[in-house]
């Protein structure tokens, strides 16, 4: 599903060139669950922003669903954001001042869903994500968990077939962390690809092989034994 | 989607209830006092167009050659209009008519009650000013002697309900007829009227419509078929003139022409003689500038601050953009919630007229009615609304522009903002707001401080505890002398002078012949007089230079009359021995002078007419004849004792006649209605105009403030004080306002100079007033700033420095 060759992003700034990725090769197939880890500002974010094609990069090959992303102009990457890709942020992103179900539908609006349809559609994911007792609730009266996974409904109502997320749990406690990291595994399990960054050895340990990174580069590829499963 | 942002919108609105309250309401008062000085400006600028065919109305306005120099009246003789309609075949109607200065006393069977605004008219008037009959025939309304042809509302206070045509409405002195009702007319009518009187019929030779045609009396209009004619009438006047006015002309050594004047052109261009008081082009202008001004600060303001606001929206932004939304979805969004919040501004707006119009005594103060009438001006709510819609798009644009360039990665970060660079502009803009506050609170000073000047002047005279009693009827004018012996035996009285008009409101102007110094003749000059009684220089308390008053013998004397004359007289004439010179004034159609007086005294000067013109020569003529106005100097701690004294005295004098008085020192101010109703008007916007600024202001410093939370946290935790952390931000602040004062204090002093130029005598510009306001000005803002710094920093440092 994602191929990355070589894939090099370099910031400049006042003359000053950082490389946040050096010749990254990593491949993700279809229906994986991949942890990137490593230490604060090694590039993990930037990696994850790249496959979310919300960020360029400077050399280097990358290979989305069979087709190369350099060949895509802003709208068709916009298109393939919004049909493909879901996202799952640290502190949530919600948009304050819309409710529980306002927010989890916005993404139906930029697809261009009928009333009818998005209404249908919002109910279903409310029930996946266990939020229909507060879908005319606004994000500040939820808790972290709550919002976290109003987050996680929005990630996936346009049914997207790869969800990328961004240290999911990091602002919350053990026990809502746990419950997002089982419903971001239930989604693996139907079949839906996760890549997600994450400092948590825990974390990680749901997901089925972990890329550590380590100032741009990849320094190591592991398989995770579901032993304990 | 359009409901649902519909909503967004308001619940957004909602949630932040005092950025609403202060946005849309700063947005809101700058739309009403624009919308309400727009009907203020429609009525100006449409004075007597409400008249069917004003076109084709024209008024004869006179001007009279004498020694080369011209005197323009806008009135004419009253042999005027039928001569002239006789001489010209192309004059469809003329008709003439005056209008009492006073009030007139009326009573009904069960009501009573003083009039104003009335006009004494010819039988022909109603074919020349078309009204609206409810009740009676128009054209023959005016027939009969005695009759009277009210207005609805005239009707309704003395008959209520009922019919009032031939019922009957009585003055003091006559019985009247009511002939006819006409539907109220406009208040921008320049000549008002709320009732007019058939004037009596005297038969009249054409010779003594002749002689009349050299003294202004009437108002004299006629309806031509067009502009051509008009033209025509005044080009040919020579032929008119020839054939009535030449033999009077050579005797007089004088000329006379006429200059037609269209009807709807008269408001803002009077007469500088024998005028109903007219409009100030600078004036409305101004109105219009300072209108205008406070709508601009109000967009600037409501685009400030939403600007503001949408910035800190960067995160939603770059959100809905990791959503999926194109740049034009984000742009849409920004733009139709900016218009709808413009548009809830415009309702609150028109809510602010009704009331500002209904409730408030807005309309008593500038003395116009003001009425959102949507039915008859349509453009108040078109325009309104185009404009509402335009600074709706204007206020989003910016952030529409600026965060649909959002990059879907600031979701990633914990920007809360935009940078400080983008804050120049709104810097720039709140600069203005307050040039323009600057400027408005120092102009307004000056107005005030003028009209103060004005109260408190040193008039030449003394209009203090100074009691005018007027005749209003023949009968108490024929008893005047009588009253007048009888009042001054009062022991509040203090003393008693007679006059023919209020002193201090203008005064007459007639030919004079005046004796020169070395024995060279006579000099014809056009000279101000008063005609007074004797006691009058000690009632008014005017200085007398040289001579003496006027005696009791001098009223006695048939065979010479008396002057006393002014010291800027004696100067224009260039006399050495004033005393004894010889004045000859009042001439017949030969040319013969028939008043014939000799100067006793020279009195100091002083303001005959009001402050708007300089003191020139004046003659204070001693009249015989019958006045109309006593001036009753009364003892200044028993005024009202002495008018209850005066009351009893009249009544048993002329019991039917009512006892009509006034306070001279009030009706000199009545002179200055026109400025007073401007500076209220400018007082007004003042309060607007610094709250708007205020309001910006206030946006501009919690944005700034906003920007440098993280900062001013840091700071608290490294240990500065309070007023080190406000001193930082003001800083910022400190040059956007210097700048804004600079622009304003030259402004300031050029609008005042304007205004204050309206004046012969007016209040100086004062330094201390303008460095007092830029000083003021600088302390709000300081204090605005402080209390923005000053909540930021009492709220937890580490929050602020952590999370910002």
């Amino acid at each position: 599903m994602i191929k990355l060759h070589n894939l090099t992003k370099i910031y400049q700034a006042q003359g000053v060139e950082t490389r946040a990725l050096s010749e990254v090769d990593l491949t993700v197939k279809k229906g994986e669950f991949v942890s990137i880890m490593g230490p604060s500002g090694c590039g993990k974010t930037t990696l994850l922003n790249i496959i979310g094609l919300l960020d360029s990069y400077n050399e280097g090959l990358f290979v989305f669903n069979d087709t190369n992303v350099s060949d895509l102009s802003e709208r068709q990457k916009l298109k393939l954001r919004k049909e493909k890709i879901g996202f799952v942020f640290q502190n949530f992103n919600l948009i304050d001042d819309l409710t529980v179900s306002e927010n989890i539908e916005l993404p139906l609006h930029y697809l261009g869903y009928a009333a009818q349809d998005r209404r249908q559609r919002v109910l279903e994911v409310l029930e996946m994500v266990g939020m229909g007792h507060r879908r005319d609730f606004f994000p500040y009266q939820l808790s972290g968990g709550q919002q976290q996974k109003v987050a996680v409904g929005r990630a996936i109502i346009a049914k997207p077939s790869l969800i990328l997320a961004d240290e999911p749990t990091g602002n919350l406690d053990s026990t809502q962390g746990n419950e997002i990291m089982e419903m971001l595994s239930r989604l693996n399990d139907q079949g839906t690809t996760l890549i997600m960054v994450t400092h948590s050895s825990h974390d990680a340990s749901y997901s089925q092989r972990i890329v550590r990174i380590m100032d741009g580069q990849v320094v190591s590829e592991k398989k995770v034994l579901h032993a304990q499963f | 989607m359009p409901s649902s942002k519909f909503r967004f919108a308001l619940r957004s609105l909602y949630r932040q209830k005092l950025y609403t309250l202060l946005n849309l309401g700063g947005l809101a008062i700058g739309l009403a006092v624009a919308i309400t000085v727009s009907i203020y400006l429609n009525a100006e600028f449409n004075f007597d167009k409400h008249w069917p065919n004003y076109e084709n109305i024209y008024r004869v306005n006179s001007s009279f050659y004498l020694n080369g120099t011209e005197e323009e009246y806008g009135g004419s003789g009253s042999g005027l209009a039928s001569l002239m309609k006789e001489f010209y075949p192309e004059i469809e109607e003329a008709t003439h008519f005056f209008s009492f200065e006073n009030s007139v006393y009326f009573h009904s069977d069960s009501v009573k009650g003083y009039e104003n605004e009335l006009l004494v008219a010819d039988a022909n008037f109603f074919k020349v000013f078309n009204c609206h009959f409810l009740e009676g025939e128009a054209d023959s309304s005016l027939t009969a002697e005695r009759s009277i042809v009210i207005s609805q509302s005239f009707a309704r206070k003395y008959f209520g309900s009922k019919p009032a045509l031939g019922q009957t409405l009585n003055t003091s002195n006559f019985e009247y007829q009511v002939r006819g009702v006409f539907e109220d007319i406009p208040d921008n009518t320049h000549h008002n009227f709320n009732a007019v009187i058939s004037e009596p019929r005297v038969a009249s030779d054409t010779l003594s419509l002749a002689v009349s045609l050299w003294q202004v009396s009437h108002y004299t209009f006629l309806k031509v078929p067009s502009a051509l004619e008009a033209q025509n009438v005044e080009a040919n006047f020579d032929q008119f003139f020839n054939r009535y006015m030449a033999g009077m002309a050579d005797a007089v050594q004088a000329e006379y022409r006429v200059k037609l004047q269209q009807i709807s052109d008269i408001h803002f261009n009077t007469n500088p003689g024998f005028d109903a008081i007219g409009g100030s082009l600078i004036y409305v202008y101004g109105f219009a500038g300072i209108g205008l001004l406070v709508l601009v600060l109000a967009i600037i303001n409501y685009v400030n601050m939403a600007t503001a606001r949408s910035l800190r929206r960067i995160r939603e932004a770059a959100m809905r953009k990791v959503l999926g939304a194109s740049e034009g979805d984000i742009q849409l969004m920004i733009l139709v919630e900016s218009t709808i919040l413009s548009l809830l501004a415009l309702l609150l707006a028109f809510a602010l007229v009704e009331i500002g119009t209904k409730v408030l005594p807005l309309t008593n103060a500038i003395d116009k009615d003001l009425q959102l009438n949507f039915k008859r001006d349509a453009y108040l709510w078109w325009l309104p609304l185009v404009l509402s819609i335009f600074v709706g798009i204007i206020s989003g644009l910016y952030p529409a522009l600026s965060l649909s360039k959002v990059s879907p990665l600031d979701a990633f970060s914990n920007k809360k903002g935009l940078q400080r660079q983008n804050n120049i502009p709104r810097k720039l803009l709140v600069g203005f707001q307050v040039a323009v506050s600057v400027t408005v609170v120092i102009t307004a000073f000056f107005m005030y401080q003028q009209m103060d000047f004005i109260k408190n002047r040193n008039l030449g005279f003394n209009p203090n505890d100074v009691i005018l009693i007027t005749a209003q009827d023949t009968n108490s004018v024929m008893h005047l002398q009588e009253i007048r012996a009888n009042i001054a035996q009062s022991d509040y009285v203090e003393s008693v002078a007679m006059g023919a008009s209020v002193t201090g409101r203008g005064a007459y102007r007639g030919i004079f012949e005046a004796e020169t110094e070395a024995n060279k003749g006579f000099q014809r000059h056009s000279l101000d007089f008063l005609r007074v009684s004797r006691d009058y220089l000690k009632t008014m308390q005017i200085d007398l230079l040289q001579g003496r008053s006027f005696l009791t013998e001098d009223e006695q004397d048939s065979s010479f009359s008396y002057a006393i004359v002014n010291q800027s007289l004696v100067e224009f004439m260039g006399w050495e021995q004033p005393i004894g010179k010889k004045l000859n004034t009042s001439f017949n159609e030969r040319g013969e002078a028939m008043l014939k007086a000799v100067v006793v005294g020279v009195a100091e000067d002083f303001n005959a007419h009001s402050l708007h013109t300089k003191v020139g020569p004046l003659v204070l003529l001693l009249s015989k004849e019958r006045s109309r106005v006593l001036h009753v100097k009364v003892d200044p701690n028993n005024i009202y004792v002495a008018l209850d004294d005066l009351e009893r005295r009249w009544t048993s004098m002329v019991p039917n006649a009512p006892f009509q008085f006034s306070f001279l020192s009030r009706d000199l101010l009545e002179l200055y209605t026109e400025e007073m109703r401007q500076s209220r008007l400018i007082l007004y916007l003042t309060i607007i105009a610094i709250f708007i600024s205020i309001l910006g202001f206030v946006g501009l410093a919690s944005f700034t403030t906003g920007l440098r939370t993280r900062e001013i946290g840091i700071r608290r935790l490294l240990g500065a004080g309070r007023l080190q952390m406000v001193n930082i931000v003001f800083k910022e602040l400190l040059w956007v306002m210097l700048i804004g004062v600079l622009i304003a204090v030259p402004l300031a002093i050029h609008i005042t100079q304007l205004w204050l130029a309206n004046f012969a005598f007016h209040t100086e510009i004062k330094a201390p007033i303008i460095v007092g306001t830029a000083v003021i000005t600088l302390l709000i803002g300081y204090g605005i700033v402080a209390l923005h710094s000053l909540a930021i920093a009492k709220n937890n440092s580490v929050d602020s420095w952590r999370d910002a």
